[in-house]
């Protein structure tokens, strides 16, 4: 080949390999592991996002501190899936960059620290959990009968009960809180509350409801005979009666409908929500066994609102 | 970065990880009860409210909240509990706590007394009403009793009680429970209690028993059980020559572990081994002031009285889904029985019997409505070698409120060890050289009993307005019925005769309230019999249960229990008895804890006789005699 292509071709080379291999107004999902769930939203992100935009898609190792820094830095939009890389993110956020978190409970959002300098309407979220008026829409289309709602939470969920309180209260239901203070009470507090109420609501909790203490509090739901209404599909196949979840796939199209909104002029995003799209999944057999008869899954999902699809 | 964890420990940051993947399936389809319009029979739970409400202190009371259920008391300690056949060791129904056992196969029966168990412990009773030897083996004969415990997470901290009460009754019990991913219960008690005034028949116990549960991770779980009961019994009477007040020894414990492995797609392995033992030890002292003929006295002296029965009992089971309407399940037991009493079978060796059992049945959803329970045990047996036990049952559920049950069944009950091989006789020294008194001889030719059993039952269920009616019209006939013949100084177990017995029972259960309930029940029983003495269980039993919260953890309950007069086969007439008993409890919460003050008078309204099983003319009616026994109850849960 003549000299000059191949000097040519040498510079192209380096000049590529020494360009940022981001560039303004790219999507970057981060997600905090590996497949699994985290695969599963970034492919139903990338399915549905509508935009001509270029998505990117990394896994938290493959990123230290000093390239976080540097997506952050130009006009992006970052989109950390999981706790770890909203964390990883929020800890290395230097620049202007939007950030839509997705696949994160509600509380542990709050808790992350955003540069103040950020505006925070470039910052939001797709929860992992459901809205209030969700979980007791469930509590009434599955349990019509029920009037007392029982729940165990601590003060992290404050605001959670706030709204849980006011949605019972258009409702007509009661519902019934005790707050625990650590987690020797958590005992104590659901054998106060379950001999008062006709179902119990599980709240995710890093004290009184979380994936190491699940089998208690369901064991104890079921020596009550108290109906429990889960969070998770784990916890409906480990015996909660009902529960309602937005799966990964879900929350990742919800991501992707607010990453087509985005435009890196404004860089602003849409408030944080939860998923509009949820499953319900019921475990028949402690239902049976309860004596409780729950009417069809259909049916649930519409009182719910759900869309036909 | 923080390192999240999955798994337990305390207090970690919630995240997406307590959403996503799975958890350990707790509620397992062996856990979980079955629902009462599933089972092949009629089914009565004795729930936790319903045993705080009765007020009773004794373990074989709460049976008098069963329909059918004739429950007497012989002695301070030794209960008869018989829902067909009653008699000083009624041995026609498999009782089980958790599963294991405590069917005594020396004599057959349960020692309620020995057994490591406090009311506090129990989580519920489930009551099989009729045979079900498809699924509980021999001697589920006419009903099975499983009391279920408290699992360790249900009563997480720390609980002390005490109560005191009629006939200086006492009890204490301090139990712990908790564990992070490993649960364990622990509980100690103290009982005591000196009986009927008129007799000797004082209990000493101390109790311990042990629970624990321990998750080996990846859908495994192993639960390990220990407890022991020990102290002493009085027996003997002044009355008696050959048998003057003394003390029985008691040693009872056992062992048990469970294993279970979810195996996925609802498939579950279970796998049980338990070892029980009871000793009773008496040094029996005789009176050497009175004649037991003219002239003779005995010398003074005492001799030895020792029973002794262990069980090493070994099963596996394996439940599994077959598509979307079946599921089977197979299993196998394996076991040995020791019985050991140079007194009762004249011998110093121990007289050992091994039986194994295989057993299948399949729960098969036909069509929207109808369920087929089938289901069938055969067993083999050292003494009376095997037979099969099988059952079916259709079940036709129009809508959820209404349910039908067509059930057949068959089931054996076999001879115990007392009545195949007692060769029990009295070797006294006297002043006129040793007699022997022969009291009961072996007769190995003894043959099980035969229950062949048919039943309808009808279930109604309103939740929402908190109803249920559960009825059952049902015809035992039993064969080759055992019982005691033979001259005095001769006598012996054989095979009498046959009975049938027609039976009608109800129980109507109604939650007024969260905290009031309404709990009745009533059973007719007819027996035709080619037996002479054919009123072996009272014609009418009936019981009700009221309980209401007053107010602010303020509840009362007010029981009435009644049955007829009838007579037991050889021995004298347990009277007619109505009793009344009431409860007020008083629930206080405080800064960290809950305690609760509880007053129960049991038989308030007027005296009655209980149940006279000794035939000794000089233990009357009056020595029975019960009226206004009161108990205070303290307990602190923190």
């Amino acid at each position: 080949m003549p000299l000059i292509l191949v000097r040519l071709a040498l510079l192209a080379s380096l000049a590529l390999s020494l360009a940022p291999v981001w560039g303004a107004g790219m999507v970057q999902l981060v997600a905090s592991e590996e497949g699994g769930a985290y695969r599963e939203a970034v492919d139903s992100f990338r399915a549905a996002f509508a935009s001509q935009r270029p998505v990117k898609t990394w896994t938290l190792t493959e990123l230290d501190g000093r390239q976080i820094r540097a997506l952050t830095g130009e006009n992006n939009l970052i989109v950390p899936i999981g706790l770890k890389a909203a964390r990883a993110v929020a800890e290395q956020h230097a620049g202007q960059a939007a950030v839509l978190t997705l696949m994160i409970p509600r509380v542990s959002g709050e808790r992350l620290n955003w540069p103040a300098g950020l505006s925070r309407r470039k910052i939001s979220y797709v929860y992992i959990d459901q809205p209030a008026g969700r979980s007791l829409g469930l509590v009434e289309a599955a349990f019509p009968a029920a009037r007392r709602v029982g729940l165990v939470v601590s003060a992290e969920n404050a605001d959670t009960v706030k709204t849980l309180q006011q949605e019972a209260a258009r409702r007509r239901v009661d519902l019934n809180v005790e707050m625990v203070a650590s987690p020797e009470e958590v005992a104590p507090a659901l054998r106060g509350v379950l001999p008062e109420s006709d179902v119990l609501l599980l709240v995710p909790d890093a004290l009184a409801m979380h994936a190491g203490n699940a089998q208690n509090v369901l064991l104890t739901t079921y020596r009550y005979r108290v109906p429990a209404i889960g969070f998770s599909a784990g916890l409906s196949r480990a015996g909660a009666v009902v529960s309602v979840f937005s799966s990964p796939a879900q929350i990742g199209r919800q991501g992707a409908l607010m990453a087509s909104r985005w435009k890196p002029e404004s860089g602003e995003l849409p408030p944080a929500q939860h998923a509009d799209d949820f499953s319900v999944v019921f475990n028949t057999y402690v239902a049976r066994s309860l004596g409780v008869v729950l009417p069809d899954l259909g049916e649930v999902r519409r009182k719910l609102g759900a869309r036909e699809d | 970065m923080a390192a999240l964890l999955i798994g337990p420990c305390a207090a970690k940051e919630l995240s997406e990880t307590d959403f996503l993947g799975e958890l350990p399936v707790v509620l397992t389809s062996s856990r979980l009860a079955q629902p009462t319009q599933d089972a092949p029979n009629a089914i009565s739970v004795i729930d936790r409210a319903m045993i705080e409400a009765s007020g009773f202190q004794t373990l074989p009371d709460l049976f008098r909240l069963v329909p059918g259920f004739y429950v007497g008391l012989s002695n301070g300690f030794n209960y008869s509990v018989a829902n067909a056949v009653v008699d000083e060791f009624p041995r026609h129904m498999q009782v089980l706590v958790d599963g294991r056992s405590v069917y005594l196969p020396s004599v057959g029966g349960v020692r309620w007394d020995t057994l490591p168990l406090a009311i506090a412990d129990i989580d519920r009773i489930e009551v099989v009403r009729g045979p079900n030897a498809a699924s509980y083996g021999a001697n589920a004969y006419t009903g099975i009793i499983n009391i279920i415990t408290r699992h360790p997470a249900e009563v997480e901290g720390r609980m002390l009680s005490a109560t005191w009460g009629a006939w200086n009754d006492q009890e204490y019990l301090f139990r712990w429970a908790g564990g992070e991913s490993n649960k364990h219960r622990i509980t100690l008690g103290w009982r005591q209690n000196d009986g009927f005034d008129r007799l000797n028949d004082s209990l000493r116990a101390p109790m311990l028993n042990y629970y624990g549960d321990f998750n080996l991770g990846s859908g495994q779980g192993l639960s390990l059980q220990l407890g022991y009961v020990g102290g002493t019994r009085s027996a003997g009477s002044t009355d008696d020559i050959t048998s003057q007040p003394h003390d029985e020894r008691i040693n009872s414990h056992y062992q048990q572990l469970d294993y279970r492995r979810d195996l996925g797609d609802g498939q579950e392995l279970l796998v049980k081994a338990y070892h029980n033992y009871l000793l009773g030890q008496e040094t029996v002292p005789v009176d050497p002031t009175q004649p037991i003929a003219k002239g003779i006295f005995l010398l003074p002296g005492t001799y030895t009285r020792d029973l002794m029965a262990e069980r090493w009992h070994g099963e596996v089971q394996w439940n599994r889904p077959v598509g979307e309407t079946v599921r089977v399940s197979l299993g196998g037991y394996g076991r040995s029985d020791a019985v050991n009493s140079q007194h009762y079978l004249n011998r110093g060796d121990d007289l050992i019997t091994r039986s194994w059992g295989v057993f299948s049945h399949a729960e098969w959803r036909l069509a929207e409505h109808w369920l087929l329970n089938a289901g069938a045990m055969w067993e083999d047996h050292d003494l009376v070698g095997g037979r099969l036990s099988p059952r079916v049952a259709l079940t036709w559920q129009p809508e959820p409120r209404h349910s039908l049950r067509l059930g057949i069944s068959r089931a054996y009950r076999d001879p115990v060890q007392f009545e195949m091989n007692a060769d029990w006789k009295l070797t006294l020294p006297t002043n006129i050289g040793v007699i022997t008194q022969p009291l009961f001889v072996a007769n190995p030719d003894l043959r099980p009993e035969r229950n062949l059993s048919r039943e309808i039952g009808y279930l109604g269920s309103w939740p929402e307005y908190g109803l249920s009616v559960d009825t059952r019209l049902y015809r035992d006939d039993l064969h080759d019925f055992i019982e005691i013949v033979g001259p005095t100084g001769g006598r012996y177990f054989a095979n009498v005769g046959d009975s049938q017995h027609e039976g009608a029972e109800g129980q109507v259960r109604w939650r007024l309230g969260a905290h009031s309930f309404v709990v009745l029940h009533y059973t007719y029983l007819h027996i035709d019999s080619n037996h002479k003495e054919k009123e072996y269980f009272p014609p009418h039993v009936g019981g009700l249960l009221l309980s209401h919260r007053i107010y602010q953890g303020v509840d009362v309950s007010l029981g009435h229990y009644r049955s007829d007069a009838f007579h037991v086969i050889g021995q004298k007439d347990p009277p007619m008895y109505r009793r009344t008993d009431v409860r007020i409890a008083k629930e206080f919460k405080l800064e960290r804890s809950r305690a609760r003050l509880a007053l129960v008078v049991q038989h308030v309204d007027r005296a009655n006789y209980e149940y006279d099983y000794d035939p000794n003319p000089l233990v009357s009616y009056q020595t029975k005699q019960v009226y206004r026994l009161g108990y205070l109850q303290f307990q602190v849960e923190f």
